[in-house]
Order: structure tokens, then sequence, then C-alpha cells
């Protein structure tokens, strides 16, 4: 009996430690949107994007549709990249040419908490009601110059205050939730000749500085 | 001898090249064909400028069409009545095309594509928005009333539709004349059989939103996908999606993105990072991002008006392809004078050309109407003499080829998709490639149009294709149109690319000097710093609302990456007394003079990390003269030649520990040590040491300690500027009304500014730059004028260094 409640125990214990480690303590879910808000300087909260948000915003949902070619080719030449796993969960992206050294420092961990600081970072320099939405893509680890780094790979969308709609993929340092690279930016076609301008505060040169 | 006839062409279309076979057809006879192909109505084809009947309302009540089918407008009301001063209250019914068109036998608006063989069920779909539900046709019908949100989803999806049919119909001729011909192409040809969907998206459906609710305003939304087409307030509403032409030009910069990523994605490689064209607010990869959707306007309607009911009726900014549009200046016409111009015409708007505008879409009209010129020079029957949908095929042709190429992030660029680089010809490496397109080799219109000319001298320019009726396009004819366009801005075609390895052997077809009129090259050494009398170094943004602006427009529209915890949320640091000071986060913009006769063009500033330190110690063998010996320079003799050496510059950005372990990249500032003999210009870190700062207090952590003090912001570490007019500085080249300058995000470098810096302690940012129109930033005179081989843009040669000094101050 004793032996019995030991086991249970452990395949119980063994069942947490593999939803920790695959899921992520939130149960980290690729391709779920989650609402960053700013109530403070340093003070941000998450939750599940919900679905008046979602239409605000212009988040679409929906199973991913599958894609098969109609017809499939006969012979395909082309090499493709074998996946590797780098850590449990999480594959390396290697690009081609990259191959993997004999031995691997990483240059970061983890952080069971990237979203929390991610969404910290980018709200920090921006207004209150300015609504950002996040949804992880990917979990991915890099091979960088000296080693490998673990990175999520999202998709961003925000919206500023005054409603305008911004979206792009970034990879976030898995560990700080530093925003490490972007692409696919939005392209706006703006109807109307108002393009944001600073004025310069002032001028420096080997005469000193001068104000305007 | 008897010259076999040119039938690469008839290949493709398969009945014509079986009836060449079974017929046997001479050269003169094929021309004649290809003329008669070009003569059946396209299946997709716009209207080509008909006119409706005006007054004849089409009526499209449900059971005036056959299940399945529907009418839309197949150009914008303007284009179809003829009246450019037509209302927003005119009902578009009489518009409409007279017979129905098949829309879909789908349940929703959702429509399959298929090119080459491959295909896909579901490859575009349109809502109303993207939280509505997918409209249903009634009875099986699609006709709806024109004043209703049903009717602009119809005619969002068919006109979405009917281009992505013609840009696959394209693409497939494309990809045929390519493997047809049999030459050293960019479009792979695994291009319809990679599992990567190559020919048209990875991640699947193209989504278009016929009213998205935003006002002024239609974007496409590469991370998403989607389309979406707001409306111009006025009353009532112009939905714009009610103008084809727009809609077109969007899904122009969905095919770009294809286009851009073409050869990683027929490599099936695990790349998940997608190349774009444009990178800034303003570049001119941007500009060529926008001048080739316009061009997809043309591509449907063959019209040299763009957006003349959306853009032109009521905000007065249709934009022309061509120069015979009346909307230009006096002076811009069609000859070798006239054509609108590099960099002359760069920030010129048609509408308001007495104001300066530096916009990428603007600046995309000298793309848009060369382009346009070399479409109708293929017609031309003293160039080349093809049929008019073949010389459009044609263009395209070569468009695609730029593309696949210039954002190849496999790096092969052309020919087999490997990983061996031994053929990593172009952007460097895989590792580097984004970097390349965007900073170090960016796509400016010397890159794209040297690439583009590189395939049409493969193809057009083959006189043993002879494609155009049974000889080539004469080089020199395309030189000249080129340079009608001051685009003719490369010396050599650059066939033999730019690897490492293979380095400047190969031969190179060299342009012909003489050809070159309008383009003008400056040497780099006349972009310096404003030297003259009482002259400004800099103009600096410091005081709070701007930076707060500034930092909110780059990170909602995610052009930065994360900046440094030590600089405050609130930019409490930041003092607005226009000088740089501890704890604050700067812009900047580097006062560059043009002392040369004539206007330079595509100056782009560059401030993110090269090699130009070794062994912690900077190199004075770079041009700049800086440091002196005596300031700390870094030992010339050690390694001469080899790896960890002055005189030696990286391979692989610094990034390769195995192959290269000596070698690492710098950042742009150094600073100056008060020595008690004599100063010394050191590393940050070193100065990191000196004042005994802990490794966590630097601005990127304990992981960064070589940009300990001073970082450019990743993302806003370039800087870039549409022209900068002879014995001018930019400020003075596009000035304000009241003279003092107005910077866009693109025109500054954002600087991090650590709180730890002591008051007082100068430093130097050795920032490198280059321009399009540049006689030495691109070719190397000491190998015939062949391109840099792409590890020099890691290093110096290129470029003219910029010396950035400056004393922080509290
Ligand atoms: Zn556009």
């Amino acid at each position: 009996m004793k032996k019995l409640f030991l086991l249970t125990t452990f395949l119980f214990a063994c069942t947490l430690l593999y939803i920790f480690i695959i899921r992520g303590p939130e149960g980290t879910q690729e391709g779920q949107w989650q609402t960053y808000k700013k109530t403070g300087p340093q003070n941000i909260y998450s939750y599940p994007t919900t679905p008046e948000e979602k239409k605000e915003a212009k988040i679409v949902d929906g199973p991913k549709k599958e894609e098969k070619p109609l017809r499939s080719p006969a012979s395909k030449k082309v090499e493709k990249m074998k996946e590797r796993t780098s850590i449990k969960g999480r594959n390396w992206s290697l690009l081609p040419g990259q191959d993997l050294p004999k031995t691997i420092t990483y240059l970061n961990k983890v952080n069971d908490n990237w979203k929390g600081l991610m969404g910290q970072d980018i709200l920090r320099f921006l207004r209150p009601k300015t609504s950002l939405f996040i949804k992880p893509q990917a979990r991915l680890t890099l091979l960088e110059r000296d080693g490998g780094r673990h990175v999520e790979q999202v998709m961003v969308k925000m919206l500023s205050p005054e409603g305008r709609h911004f979206s792009y993929q970034a990879y976030i340092d898995s560990e700080t939730g530093k925003i490490i690279k972007t692409w696919n930016n939005t392209i706006h076609e703006p109807m109307g000749k108002k393009t944001t301008t600073f004025r310069a505060t002032g001028s420096i040169g080997p005469s000193g500085s001068t104000r305007f | 001898m008897r010259k076999e006839p040119n039938t690469t062409l008839l290949k493709i279309i398969p009945s014509l090249y079986q009836w060449y076979k079974e017929v046997g057809i001479t050269l003169p006879m094929v021309g004649a064909l290809l003329t008669i192909v070009s003569c059946v109505p396209s299946q997709n084809g716009g209207g080509g400028g008909a006119k409706r009947v005006r007054g004849a309302t089409t009526d499209n009540s449900t059971f005036s069409v056959s299940p399945n089918f529907g009418r839309y407008l197949d150009d914008n009301p303007i284009a179809l009545s003829g009246n450019t001063s037509l209302d927003s209250t005119t009902p578009l019914g009489k518009f409409l095309n007279q017979s129905p068109r098949f829309i879909t036998s789908n349940q929703f608006l959702i429509a399959p594509c298929a090119s080459g063989g491959a295909g896909l069920d579901q490859c575009l779909e349109v809502k109303e928005t993207d939280t509505s539900s997918y409209i249903t046709a009634t009875e099986n019908r699609w006709a709806f009333n024109t004043s209703t949100q049903e009717f602009l989803q119809v005619q969002t999806f068919a006109n979405m539709k009917d281009i992505m049919n013609k840009f696959h119909t394209t693409l497939e001729f494309s990809y045929n004349i390519a493997q047809g011909y049999g030459y050293n192409s960019a479009i792979p040809s695994q291009l319809f059989t990679s599992d990567d969907n190559a020919y048209w998206f990875k991640s699947g459906i193209l989504k278009g939103y016929s009213n998205c609710g935003v006002e002024n305003n239609a974007f496409y939304d590469p991370a998403g996908n989607t389309i979406c087409l707001g409306h111009i307030t006025v009353e009532p509403p112009l939905y714009v999606a009610t103008d084809p032409t727009v809609t077109w030009h969007e899904m122009g910069h969905a095919f770009n993105k294809i286009g851009m990523n073409t050869r990683h994605r027929a490599f099936e490689s695990s790349i998940s990072v997608d190349s774009n064209l444009g990178f800034l607010f303003y570049d001119e990869a941007g500009a060529i991002n926008e001048g080739l959707a316009d061009f997809y306007a043309l591509f449907m309607n063959n019209r040299t008006l763009f957006a003349d009911w959306a853009l032109g009726r009521y905000l007065k900014q249709a934009r022309p392809l061509s120069e015979s549009e009346s909307v230009h200046s006096p002076g811009v016409e069609k000859t070798q004078d006239g054509r609108l111009s590099y960099p002359t015409y760069i920030t010129y708007d048609p509408n308001e050309p007495e104001k300066a505008f530096e916009d990428v879409h603007y600046a995309g009209q000298i793309p848009s109407h060369f382009f346009n010129a070399f479409y109708e020079s293929l017609q031309d029957s003293s160039i080349c003499g093809l049929s008019s949908d073949l010389s459009l095929k044609m263009t395209y042709h070569l468009i695609f080829e730029t593309l696949a190429e210039i954002g190849d992030q496999t790096a092969t660029g052309s020919g087999v998709l490997t990983t061996n680089p031994a053929n990593f010809k172009v952007n460097l490496d895989p590792t580097n490639a984004v970097e390349w397109m965007a900073k170090n080799k960016p796509i400016t219109f010397r890159r794209f149009f040297q690439v583009f000319s590189k395939y049409f001298l493969r193809t057009l320019g083959n006189s043993s294709f002879a494609i155009c009726n049974g000889r080539e396009y004469y080089l020199d004819d395309y030189e000249k149109l080129l340079d009608s366009y001051g685009l003719l801005l490369f010396k050599t075609y650059n066939e033999n690319d730019n690897n490492m390895f293979t380095g400047h052997s190969g031969s190179n077809t060299t342009v012909t000097p003489t050809n070159r009129v309008k383009s003008q090259l400056i040497s780099k050494d006349l972009l310096i710093l404003d030297n003259r009398e009482n002259a400004t170094t800099a103009f600096v943004i410091d005081n709070q609302r701007d930076i707060k602006a500034a930092i909110e427009s780059l990170i909602l529209s995610g052009r930065i990456s994360s900046i440094s915890s030590q600089i405050d949320g609130n930019f409490a640091f930041n003092n607005g007394n226009a000088q740089i000071s501890p704890g604050e986060l700067v812009a900047v913009a580097v006062n560059l003079y043009n002392n040369s006769n004539s206007t330079m063009a595509g100056v782009h500033l560059l401030a993110n990390d090269w090699d130009h330190v070794k062994n912690g110690a900077p190199c004075n063998n770079l041009g700049d003269n800086f440091p002196l010996d005596s300031e700390g320079a870094a030992n010339l003799t050690t390694g001469e030649g080899a790896q960890g050496g002055c005189d030696y510059t990286t391979r692989y950005n610094g990034k390769n520990i195995l192959v290269e372990p000596n070698e690492e990249l710098a950042p742009v500032c150094l600073v100056e040590l008060p020595d008690e003999e004599a100063t010394k210009w050191v590393t940050q870190d070193k100065m990191r040491t000196n004042i005994g700062l802990a490794k966590t207090n630097c601005l990127g952590g304990d992981t960064s300690l070589k940009d300990c003090f001073i970082r450019a912001v990743k993302g806003a570490d370039h800087a870039f500027y549409s022209r900068i007019d002879s014995k001018k500085t930019w400020a003075e080249s596009l000035i304000t009304e009241d003279g003092v300058p107005e910077f866009n995000s693109s025109n500054v470098i954002f600087f991090e500014v650590s709180p730890w810096i002591p008051p007082g302690t100068t430093f130097n940012c050795r920032m490198r730059a280059s321009f399009t129109n540049c006689e030495d930033c691109h070719h190397d005179a000491n190998n015939g004028y062949d391109d840099y081989l792409d590890f020099e843009f890691a290093g110096a040669k290129p470029f003219k260094i910029i010396n950035f000094k400056f004393t922080v101050i509290d």
C-alpha cells in the first residue's frame, strides 16, 4: 500500500514536472493571444485577450487551416534542414550552413516569466492607453557567435491610444524578455501628408551648443 | 547560317509549342504568333481603360446573374467613367462590368490558387473586417446592390482574385523562361515543389478586409498577412475598396514579400525571419517597394495613373506612372532630358511640385516610371517589338529575378540552392543576410537596378536567345534608357557576384562610360561633416516631449529592439538642453555636408558595430587618420595580413568563432581617456575598468561590456537621407519655413547615454557613410571596377568614415 502511494506520488510529481517543463507554468500556449496593460510606470498586468479586445484590435482567431498542395511533386531535390533539439521543448533554428559545435554553451536561460518581462519592456515607454497583444509563435534556440540563445518568436499587435494599428513579428530573449529583432512591420499607406516629425532641440558644434 | 527560331517563349504556351513542332513554323511566324497571343483578351485583365455607357445603371439584383457569378468594378470609377469630378454620392452601379463574372462556388469568399502545377485550396479570403462573419451568397449568387457592404466584399474579393491569378500566370511564365533558357537564374527550380509554398505564402492564406474601419488609410500587414482597406473621410465615405488600383497596390506589397523570400522558402530552410523591402520610415528599399506596388496597378489596367479615385479625387494624391500624364510639372516628358530622373525627382510630388517630401511613395515614382518606360520600350519595334502582354511579362520576369536575389537569405543569390559557403554570392552569408540587406549593403536604387540589369543581360540582352524579334535588346539602348532615369549608377553588371573565395575572378560586362550622362557619380570624400565657419556638427533632440513621441512611434511600428533598463521610463534625465547628457535617450542628426557640385542621394549613415578595433585598440589605417599612434591606436605590425590585425577585414562579420576566433566587431563609439601625458582613445570597456564601474551597470548589463556607456539603439542605428544638394547639408536641402530643421525618424540615430558617464567625458563615434550615387563606395577601382566583395562591407573600404565627437555635459 505504501509502495502504491509512493508510486502514485512519484507519477503525479512526474506529471507536474512534465507540465512545467513542456508547457511552462502558465501553459505558454503558442497561438493564444495575451493582452498587456500598463497601470503604472512599473506595473503591467496581462490576461488572455477578450473577444471585445480582439474585435477592437482586429485580431483574427480560428483553427489553423491545413493547406496541402493539390499535387505533390514526384521528386524533391531540396536537402531539408533537420530539426534538432536544443533543450527540452525547444528546437535549434539553424541557418543554412550553420553546424552545431561539439560543445555548446548557452548564453541565457529560459525564464518562465519572459512574457511578463516583455510586456513591461514594450509598454514602459508608451502611454497607458496603448494596447498590446502578443501571440507566441515558436520556441527556438539561435546559434550565435558565443553559443546558443533561447528566443521566443512572437507576433505583436499594438493599438495606439488614437486607434492606429501596428503589427510585426519579433524574437524575444527568453530570459530577459527583451526584443532582439523585429521584422514584417506593417506597411501603411498614409493618405494625407501628416508624418510624425521632430524639431531639433538645438545643435552642437565646435563653438558649443545652441538651443532653438 | 540559318538561325534556330526562338522557341522558348513558345514553350511556355504548350499548345502553340505543339503546333510549332507539328506544323513547323519559321521565325517571322513566331513573332506573328506572339503578337496574336498578346491580342487575345486577358482572362483576368482589367478594363484597359474601357468606358462604361454613362447613365446606364447596371441592374445588379440577385437573379440578374447565374449561380456563383456576380458583378464588380474592374477599374476605379473615374477610369471607368472618364469623369474626374465624380462624387462619392454617385451610385456605382452604372460602372459595373456588364457581363457577370464568376466569383466563387465556395460557400464563402475564399479562393484557391494554382501555379506551375502546384496549388492550394485556400489562398485568399475576404470579409468586411477581421472580426465579422463570412458572407454567403444569396440564392448562390454574388450580385449585390453597390451601396451594400456585401457588394464591397465581393468587389474586394474579385479584385484580389483577379490579380492573384494574373500574378501566378506571370510567375509561371517567369519560371518557364528561366528553366527554358537555362541561364543562371535566381528563380529556384523548387519554386512550385517546395513544402513552404514558395510561390505563395508559407503561412498560408492572405486575408482582405473590405471596410476595416481605418480613416484615410489602407495597409498591408506582412506579419498577419492581411490587407486592410479603409475609407476616405468625405460624406458619404469613399470606400477605398471601390478603387481596385489601391487593392492591387496592396497586393503588390504582398507579392513583393513573396518575391523577396522566394529562395529560402524554396529551400525549405528553417529561416523564420522574412526578408523585407524597406527598413526605415524612409529608405530606397521602401521606395522601390512602393514603386513596384504602383506598377502592379498598371499590371492590371494598363493605365499610367494610380489611385485617381481613392487618392486623387478628394486628397489630390494620385500618382502617375508615365511622364506623359498631365499632372506632371512642365519639363517632365518622355525625352532623355525630361524623364523622371534620380535624384532630381526623389522628393517630388507632382500635385505640389514646389514642396519637397521625403516619402517612399513619392520616391517610388522614379522606379515606377522606369518600369513603365522599360515595358513600353519592349513593345517598341525599333528596340524589341514584343507584344504588350509579353512585354509586361518580361518586365515582371526581371522584377521577380531581382527580388529573389536581393532578398535571398540562403545567400546563394542565383543557381543551385546549397549550404556550401563557396556558393554564398550575395548578402554575405545566411547569418548576416538580413543585416546586409538593411544596413551594410542595403537595397538601394543602385543595388536593385544593377541586379535587374544583370538579369536583363542574361535574357533580353543575350544575343543567342534573340528574344526581340530575332535579336537581342541592344545594351546601348538599355543603358541609355536607364541613364535617362539617372539610374546607371554601376560600372559593371557584376555577373561574378561577391563571394569571398572567388573574389574578383570571373568576367564582368562593363557599362559603356559614354552612356552615363545623367547618372552622376560623386567621390565619397566629398561627403563630410559640415566644417564651414560656425558650422553645426549635429542636431540634437533631447527634450522629453519629442523623445517620447519619437520613441513611441518607433516602438509601435516595431522598428527598434529593446531600450536599456538604465534609461528612465519617463525619460526623466532628458533635460532638453540640446546637449548629450548622462541618462538621456537622444536623437542625433549628424550634419553631413555635400562638398561636391552635384546632388548626393540615398545617403546612409551607419552606427552599427563594425570591424575597426583589434585587440582592444582602434585601428588607424582605415582612412580617417584616427587615432594617432600616440593616442592609443592599435599596433599595426601585429598580425599584419592575418586575423586579428588591422589590415584584415573579418570574412564573417565577426560572428564565426570557429574560423575567426580573433575577429569580433566593435561598437562605433570610443572614449577619450585623460592620460597624464597624452590623450588616449580607448574602448568603452577599458573606460569601465578604469573608473571601476560594476559590469551590471552597463547599458546592456554584464553581458554587453563593449557598449557600456553609449549605445545606438538597434534598428535606430542607421539614418537615411533622400538627397543632399550641392554645397549644402540635408537640413538646408529640405528646408522648413522657419529654418529650424524637422526630422523624421529615419533622419536621426538614437543613442542611449549611460547615467554613469562622468560629465566632461568625450566620445568619438566612428560612423560609416555611403550614398547611392557614389563613385567609390560600391566598386573597386583596383579590381576593374568590380563590386566590393560582400565581406568588405564589415570594414572601412566601401565607406566614408564620419567621426562624430562630442562631450557629455550634464
Ligand atoms: Zn504602398
